[in-house]
């Protein structure tokens, strides 16, 4: 066990990875002489090279699109889009192209692409740097979703990403990246659609993606005290989607709070709270709550910020209004 | 047009392909008449030479990225005529299993890394096949297919930037039919000669005509040569011209506001009908020698359609297949 | 737009009712259809809805005040609508003075604009005992309870009954969380249930556990010291003489004291009746009973003696061609008498079809007014009790109630196929009727029992 960093987590994920399989070649903005926007990078140009790490010009389409040829010719790519709100300048080359191919394809071919891209608002970054685009992308059939909470867990999931067949979108908080967390010495790859409960409870379910799982347990904390026992799910993957163990935890507690940092509208929430009528209507014991960010666009402001973020504080409150 | 150079069986070998381009166009617009083909089809016919001359040159093992208008670079490459047409009437023993159609047609057992519904699409992922290429010192190359159109995309700048910053071996070959659906190129931008793009990114730019299947060869096999000895990428603008319009059923009446003969001016220079001419008129052939060709092509080609018609459907089953690995 | 809510009348006898539960309160915005307020009939309690949509300006009686049928209770109006002179209309109705220092609701600003702008929650909102969750009902149907009957308060999403109100409810009233035959065998042991431990589900009272209960010696002790009357008698439980007891009663002693009883019994040798229910049985799939042949027997003589299948109505006396006959069944609230109507031309298995469907309601309390009015004759039979002979009191405005015991084997005389006179076992069962002698004299009563008697000797007639 040993204490580093979220952004470091990233870091030994690749490192590790490159290690092991030479195919692997990193792509991306500032990724190689600095060590990446968000040091998720550091030191790998100097143990890989200039072909494995490669600094690319402002060409997110291009890029992405080389990435998805680099896949299909037997290389497996690892792109590193600065901020998820750069997913839209390469949408059609994730959406149209990487995510389709081996369907439109018959299935003569596999797209085994990564692309990292940091999500969440709290830096005052506006609204084209801070947005969450793990909801939108996961409409799209063929991309895998991919939403770590802990260092520990980005380290193990990314590996998985990284050996994984399919074209996976994994989401780093960028709220987490220097925050410090314990690791294991050695973190094996975590399997895919494989919901974590992190904490047991029994009055109230919270399933949480990305940093609200950490809120989410710290809410749950406080909540303890209060004698209200809040369940927590740490959702890993939206795509693939593990409800089962939501659908079985929700048996338990009869009551269910989906906490994801995208924008409410057609969310992560309104797709798990779907299902759970679906699956468990007659187990729900109030209607579904939802922690997310408002459907307005992230504002620069500290003072119109930080309101709108999920925050601890939202989420007890949510629970308190469902439990009480 | 240089036929003095080649051999007999190689220009006969290029005849042999383009004439069945033509064939299997004028079968696949046969099945759209017939309402046995669903979608679109966008024809080829008329810029045979390109993918003919450009494909010559290439070895089994290199890349191609195709387009909507892909049948062409499909049979330019060798790929199944039996697939191809079964994929164009959705059939399940089409390449794609009927996934993808007339403009998606994949064939990654003769470097084809796919036909592309988006223009400009394919660009970037030729590109990343170079890429692949140039790191792992494999010696291929990737031909990249667009048209005009798709040199008006981003996807096509920053795809020639970056293969120019790091010498990629990628070819980027232009095929400039003058037209994005009803739009000409020349009213939508002001650049007479796309290949003049080229400068921009400090690499060779190159004009050829089109409908010469010599001069597209040359072409081709200069910067090929070029890219698979580290030198980098080359912009290669073909000037051609569609028989049909942008699809079957484009009635194509824009291509008169420029000149009512447009067309026709076009169809006297047929690549196909040109090359035969030359050949017969400096005895490079025989009119047998072409009609032997004539007839094993209408063979293979009917053999495709029967293939094709037999074919059965994919079971609806198949819908949810192939989604992830 | 104003509207004048009443004490409906819910059912032939329903004189008066009683307000159960206002869902609003002055001032509170309504919506058609949504629920306004409960009202106790003679037998249930019935939600009303708002026939219109409005505000609750004004309540002129609280919850628990009976009220005669067709007065007014409530006005539904506009927010800002006049309706003094509707107010002065309804306390002149109601024989009283209105009150000066009582000025109408104005509406609510906040309900008001809320309704306005969400009628669909607004709609939706209510003191709960309609809403309930998924799990709520889930729970409640897994531990016995009837939500519509049972008195929970919703705590939950917009007043809702949650599972935890449930699994109050459950808690604070023991005497639920019993299957309905331990309840009923409780009952008729005199045990009470809530001392009976339950090893169902979530604590639930099972039959087996009020056998256990019966057998065990304090149960038959009665060791509980209860409070001690005046003159020492000691007390075992004092039960509020109102409800569905109260309307028993008053019903009851109504009937006994206006109509001049008379009765007429009749002993009913079963023997070729319990061969023939036997044969129908084996035939066909729907279990016959004895009260179904019987009910045939009764509908039969009725269209014979139509005189009877009648009412003294005011100064009338009104004979009936339909035959809607009510079988007295003793349902947990108390005696309550569902009616199969226009029974006349059905057969013993549609009888006895319709007879079980409604017999099931009763106990489920689930009986809708129109199912337990409209009588024209009332079936009540203890056969099963062992009872060997009773009266009845008749069912008013009815004329007639057969009493039916049980059936025991008794020795009697017959006369054998020689026609020689001797001695016999035989299954007898002794009948009752009862009649309303303003209206049917004692001849014609005679004439009945003797055809019920002769259809039920000689049961083959009921089927022609």
């Amino acid at each position: 066990m040993k204490e580093i960093t979220y952004a470091q987590a990233i870091c030994e994920a690749l490192d590790e990875e490159m290690e092991r399989d030479e195919n692997i070649v990193l792509l991306g903005e500032d990724i190689s002489f600095i060590g990446g926007n968000f040091k998720t990078s550091v030191g790998l140009l100097e143990k890989y090279g200039d072909m494995r790490v490669k600094d690319t010009p402002i060409s997110e389409a291009g890029f992405v699109g080389m990435g998805v040829g680099m896949a299909l010719t037997g290389l497996r790519p690892v792109i590193e889009l600065m901020f998820s709100d750069f997913l839209l300048v390469a949408a059609d080359q994730v959406i149209n192209q990487a995510a389709k191919i081996r369907y439109m394809s018959g299935g003569q071919v596999n797209v085994p692409m990564v692309i990292r891209a940091p999500i969440g608002a709290g830096r005052s970054s506006a609204a084209q740097h801070s947005q969450s685009m793990q909801a939108m992308v996961s409409q799209f059939p063929g991309l895998i979703v991919v939403v770590p909470s802990t260092a520990q867990e980005a380290k193990g999931l990314l590996k998985t990403a990284i050996r994984d067949n399919n074209p996976v979108l994994f989401f780093e908080h960028k709220m987490e990246y220097n925050k410090k967390f314990l690791v294991d010495d050695v973190v094996e790859p975590i399997p895919f659609g494989k919901a974590n409960v992190v904490r047991e409870g029994k009055d109230i379910t919270i399933v949480a993606t990305s940093s609200l799982v950490m809120k989410s347990q710290e809410a749950a904390e406080k909540l303890e005290k209060e004698g209200i026992s809040v369940e927590v799910i740490d959702l890993r993957t939206i795509v693939p989607l593990d409800i089962d163990t939501v659908v079985e935890s929700v048996k338990k507690t009869g009551k269910l709070i989906v906490a994801d940092e995208a924008h409410e509208r057609c969310g992560v929430g309104a797709e798990i709270g779907f299902q759970i009528m679906e699956k468990a209507f007659y187990y729900l014991d109030a209607p579904v709550g939802r922690v997310n960010t408002p459907n307005v666009p992230l504002p620069f402001s500290p003072a119109l910020e930080f309101p709108i973020i999920p925050s601890v504080d939202r989420i007890y409150k949510k629970v308190v209004e469902m439990v009480k | 047009m240089n036929v003095k150079t080649y051999s007999k069986d190689q220009l006969l070998a290029w005849y042999e392909t383009m004439y069945k381009m033509r064939r299997f166009e004028e079968e696949v617009f046969e099945f759209y008449k017939q309402g046995l083909m669903p979608g679109l089809a966008h024809l080829y016919m008329g810029e045979e030479a390109v993918a003919t001359g450009v494909c010559a040159a290439l070895n089994d093992s290199d890349f191609i990225g195709s387009t909507h208008r892909g049948h062409g670079h499909l049979i330019a490459r060798g790929a199944d005529i039996k697939r191809m047409m079964a994929e164009i009437l959705g059939k399940v023993d089409g390449y794609c299993r009927g996934k993808g159609g007339s403009m998606h047609i994949m064939a990654m057992d003769k470097g084809i890394l796919g036909a592309n519904g988006i223009v400009g699409g394919g660009i970037p992922i030729a590109t990343g096949a170079a890429y692949m290429a140039k790191y792992k010192k494999t010696g291929q190359v990737a031909v990249s297919f667009f048209g005009d159109g798709a040199s008006n995309e981003g996807t096509f700048h920053e795809s020639i930037n970056m293969a120019a910053a790091w010498d990629l071996p990628v070819i980027y070959v232009l095929e400039n039919n003058l037209y994005g659906i009803s739009v000409d190129i020349r009213d939508v931008t002001n650049t007479p000669n796309l290949a003049d793009r080229a400068i921009g990114y400090g690499i060779p730019g190159v004009i050829v005509d089109g409908m010469d299947v010599t001069e597209v060869y040359e072409a081709a096999k200069a910067a090929i040569e070029r890219a698979r000895s580290g030198a980098g990428p080359t912009l290669i603008e073909c000037k051609t011209y569609r028989w049909q319009g942008h699809h079957v059923g484009d009635p194509a009446t824009y291509r008169k506001r420029k000149s009512e003969t447009e067309k026709e001016d076009w169809m006297a220079k047929c690549p196909i009908d040109c090359l035969k001419a030359e050949m017969l008129s400096t005895k490079k052939a025989k009119a047998s020698d072409f009609e032997a060709i004539e007839t094993a092509v209408n063979k293979e080609i009917e053999e495709s359609v029967n293939f094709a018609k037999e074919s059965p459907y994919p079971d609806v089953s198949e819908v949810f297949h192939d989604i992830y690995v | 737009m104003a509207e004048l809510i009443i004490m409906p009348k819910l059912g032939f006898n329903m004189n008066e009712g009683k307000l159960v539960k206002w869902y609003k309160s002055e001032g509170d915005a309504v919506k058609k259809g949504e629920p306004l307020f409960s009202v106790e009939t003679d037998k249930t309690n019935i939600d009303i809805e708002a026939t219109c949509d409005g505000y609750v300006r004004k309540l002129f009686i609280d919850e628990g005040d009976k009220l005669a049928v067709t007065l007014p209770i409530a006005i539904v109006a506009g927010k800002e609508e006049n309706i003094d002179a509707l107010i002065a209309d309804a306390y002149a109705q109601l024989g009283k003075e209105a009150p000066a220092e009582e000025p109408a609701a104005v509406a609510k600003e906040s309900t008001a604009e809320k309704a306005a702008v969400v009628t669909v929650a607004t709609a939706e909102k209510g003191p709960g005992r309609h809403i309930a969750t998924p799990r709520a009902r889930r729970v409640a149907e897994e531990m016995g309870i009837d939500l519509a009957s049972a008195d929970i308060v919703g705590t939950g999403f917009e007043g809702g009954i949650c599972e935890k109100d449930v699994l109050q409810y459950a808690a604070s009233a023991p005497k639920v969380r019993a299957t309905p035959l331990a309840k009923k065998m409780a009952e008729s042991a005199g045990v009470d249930i809530s001392s009976v431990a339950g090893t169902g589900v979530a604590g639930k009272v099972m039959k087996k556990d009020v056998e256990g209960a019966l057998a065990s010696p304090e149960a038959a002790a009665g060791t509980t010291v209860g409070e001690l009357t005046q003159d020492g008698k000691e007390i075992l439980e004092k039960v509020p003489y109102a409800g569905v007891r109260r309307i028993i009663g008053e019903r009851l002693s109504s009937s006994m004291f206006s109509a001049p009883h008379v009765f007429f019994t009749q002993k009913v040798n079963l023997e070729k009746l319990l061969e023939l229910r036997k044969q129908v049985n084996e035939s066909q799939d729907k279990k016959t009973s004895v009260t179904d042949y019987i009910a045939k027997a009764v509908i039969l003589t009725l269209q014979k003696y139509p005189d009877i299948n009648a009412s003294l109505v005011g100064d009338t006396i009104e004979k009936y061609k339909s035959v809607n006959l009510g079988i007295a069944v003793a349902a947990p609230s108390g005696l309550i008498v569902p009616v199969i109507k226009n029974s006349q031309n059905m057969s013993v298995v549609e009888i006895s079809e319709a007879a079980s469907d409604l017999i099931e309601k009763a106990r489920e309390g689930k009986l809708t007014p129109d199912e337990y009015s409209g009588g024209t004759f009332t079936i009540s039979n203890l056969g099963m009790f062992g009872i060997y002979q009773f009266t009845a009191i008749i069912n008013p405005p009815e004329s007639g109630i057969l009493a039916v015991s049980a059936a025991k084997d008794e020795p009697v005389v017959v006369t054998n196929e020689k026609g020689e006179k001797e001695i016999a076992i035989k299954p007898m069962m002794n009948i009752t009727l009862s009649v309303d002698h303003r209206v049917i004299d004692g001849l014609l009563a005679a004439q009945a029992v003797a055809e019920i008697k002769a259809l039920l000797e000689q049961p083959v007639r009921l089927f022609l």
